[in-house]
């Protein structure tokens, strides 16, 4: 982000938390923007959940502060403020049907029944379950209830609406279609999200900044192009590009102590020995800048994500390569001796941080 | 299974059947009558006793839900060592000997100088019954997600809104199962009953218990029809309440009602 006039309307300074001796989270600080998309994105167990509850409120830190429009909250109850959650399982009140469900913040602070009802009918329209309204949870599917608790969360026009993984239960399709929505919503609703995902699609598809997160604290803050392709640690680039650490070995294919280096699979190729055409036929245009071929024998090739994954072991040094430039269909076998080649410039240099 | 039913069962058509029974021997048939229903309603130490064994039923199961429910909800919420044990002596009079609860009351009242009455009568039963509030309400609170509280808490209710809105609501068909549990418990309690009524407060299965020594007439065995009917009654209303919630939560398990 570049430097901004605009004040940060959420700000996790330095925040701390331990469960039962175990330090979740780990001096952990971040300022969301007004209207920004922020996607929390690590694997399970990284403390995405603990930090989102810290936000909600419905976890204290043991150190740090959050501040809501330059207030101290950290301590705030969480009915003290303007901030809504969209829970995992949704948490739907199962015994309040889907208007009584969206309209529970609104009668709290004792609007008019006539208020309550336009907004909710407001609400729900903006989620596109307006004939919902007389429903009991229980009657709607996994996709709908979703809706809904979007559409409550929202309802009371907080300053920050927190996601903890709301397309997790999903299937594939309607996640995407959600993906698609959920992006429309935050626009035209100008509130700031704090998304959590354990996606890396789904953060990269959505987000202004993706927080990507390891044992309690942010390893890289920054926008989609930045983490795909400047990142700045091995677990970065491995968690969100797939892609090869080489440790060990520098841009240009040479034996480099205390260096690692990461290169998605997609610019990486495998070709048989002594066969420079297959080598120029993986790389149409850049045959120029390529490194001098490392030999390295195939110890495996499967189907993943719509395309061919060959890997193989580089002789210099024992490191698994993983090629996904082969399209569908590649003659090489388990056991065959390639070379692999890769242009330096493709090559970004990251912290070692062990995974 | 059939043997076992008739077993069961039989006995109690026996006795509705000779309730209807003119000769006031009840080993002999002569022919059906409404007499001892009528007779029954007409004895007024029958219905006075009626009265307050219906009054008793309804203070002490009251109490017994507010009681217990408190006490369930305490418990799942504080963090307290030593949780486990109080809760596992608070749910000890279960299996305590009524005898011995009687005794216990028995000593208690009189050492506090509570005159024995209604009052004292009141007491036993709502300390007697609240386990079993506690207990049910304890597993439907266990078996809720807290993230109920925490949304409701996340939209701006206060603990108690939470609590009022969402919580009670979600844990209310227990507490009426609790509390019809503790209406049954009390409905037929004798033991305890014996030990710390006064000598002008009857309930009606002291004054059943009474009669027996006196001999049976089919008036008791009418009076036995009616209080059968009256408990089917309660216990189809008790497994309804627990069926025809349209939730997510799972049904109730209603603790098998036994017999002090």
């Amino acid at each position: 982000m570049e430097a901004s006039h605009t004040e940060p309307l959420l700000e996790l300074i330095e925040l701390e938390k331990s469960f039962g001796g175990v330090k979740v989270l780990n001096g952990l600080s971040l300022a969301a923007l007004p209207g920004e998309f922020i996607t929390l994105l690590g694997s399970s167990g990284c403390g995405k959940t603990t930090t989102l509850r810290i936000i909600a409120g419905l976890e204290r830190p043991d150190a740090g502060c959050v501040r809501l429009e330059g207030k101290d909250v950290t301590f705030a109850a969480p009915n003290k403020r303007n901030v809504n959650t969209v829970f995992q399982n949704y948490a739907l009140f199962p015994h309040m049907s889907v208007e009584s469900n969206v309209g529970y913040s609104l009668r709290l602070k004792n609007e008019s029944k006539g208020e309550i009802k336009e907004k909710v009918s407001q609400a729900l329209s903006l989620v596109r379950m307006e004939s919902f309204e007389k429903r009991l949870p229980s009657e709607l599917s996994g996709g709908q209830r979703q809706r809904v608790a979007i559409a409550r969360a929202i309802v009371n026009k907080p300053k920050v609406l927190l996601l903890d993984e709301p397309l997790g239960a999903l299937d594939l399709q309607l996640r995407r279609k959600m993906q698609v929505e959920l992006k429309r919503l935050q626009k035209q609703l100008g509130i700031t999200f704090i998304y959590i995902t354990h996606d890396q699609e789904e953060a990269l598809n959505m987000s202004d900044r993706i927080a990507v997160m390891r044992a309690g604290v942010f390893e890289q803050v920054g926008s989609a192009a930045e983490i795909y392709d400047l990142p700045k640690t091995s677990y970065v680039a491995g968690f969100v590009g797939s892609a090869n650490i080489l440790r060990g070995i520098s841009p240009e294919g040479k034996l480099a102590s205390g260096v690692a280096s990461a290169i998605r699979s997609e610019n990486v190729a495998l070709f048989p020995k002594e066969n420079e055409a297959f080598c120029k036929s993986l790389f149409q245009d850049e045959n120029d800048g390529l490194i001098p071929g490392l030999p390295a024998i195939v110890t495996d090739k499967r189907f993943a994500g719509g395309m061919l994954r060959i890997s193989a072991v580089l002789e210099i040094n024992g490191a698994e390569i993983v090629s996904s430039r082969h399209g569908i269909d590649s003659p090489l076998i388990a056991g065959d001796k390639v070379l692999v080649k890769w242009a330096p410039e493709k090559v970004v240099i990251v912290e070692d941080v062990g995974v | 299974m059939g043997a076992i039913l008739t077993l069961m069962y039989l006995p109690i058509v026996l006795v509705i059947i000779y309730s209807f029974n003119e000769s006031k021997t009840s080993s002999v048939w002569t022919g059906a009558t409404w007499d001892w229903y009528i007779q029954l309603f007409k004895d007024g130490s029958m219905i006075s006793a009626l009265k307050n064994s219906v009054v008793l039923a309804l203070a002490s199961s009251v109490s017994a839900a507010f009681i217990g429910t408190l006490g369930a909800v305490g418990m799942s919420k504080a963090k307290l060592r030593g949780a486990s044990a109080m809760e596992y002596i608070s749910t000890l009079p279960i299996m305590l000997p009524e005898i011995i609860l009687g005794m216990v009351f028995l000593a208690f009242f009189s050492l506090i100088r509570l005159p024995f009455g209604m009052l004292t009568l009141i007491i036993s039963h709502t300390s007697f019954s609240i386990p079993y509030v506690l207990l049910l309400v304890k597993a439907r609170l266990s078996g809720m997600d807290k993230s109920y509280e925490e949304a409701a808490r996340d939209l701006g209710a206060s603990e108690l809104q939470a609590f009022l809105t969402v919580t009670l609501p979600l844990v209310a068909p227990a507490i009426v199962s609790g509390m019809l549990l503790a209406i049954a418990m009390s409905f037929d309690d004798v033991i305890i009953s014996v030990f710390v009524t006064g000598v002008n407060t009857n309930t009606l299965p002291i004054k059943i218990y009474t009669q027996i020594k006196t001999g049976v007439t089919p008036k008791t065995n009418a009076l036995c029809a009616l209080l059968f009917l009256a408990t089917v009654f309660l216990a189809i209303l008790s497994s309804w309440l627990g069926k025809s919630k349209k939730s997510e939560m799972p049904p109730i398990e209603i603790i098998p009602s036994q017999s002090h």
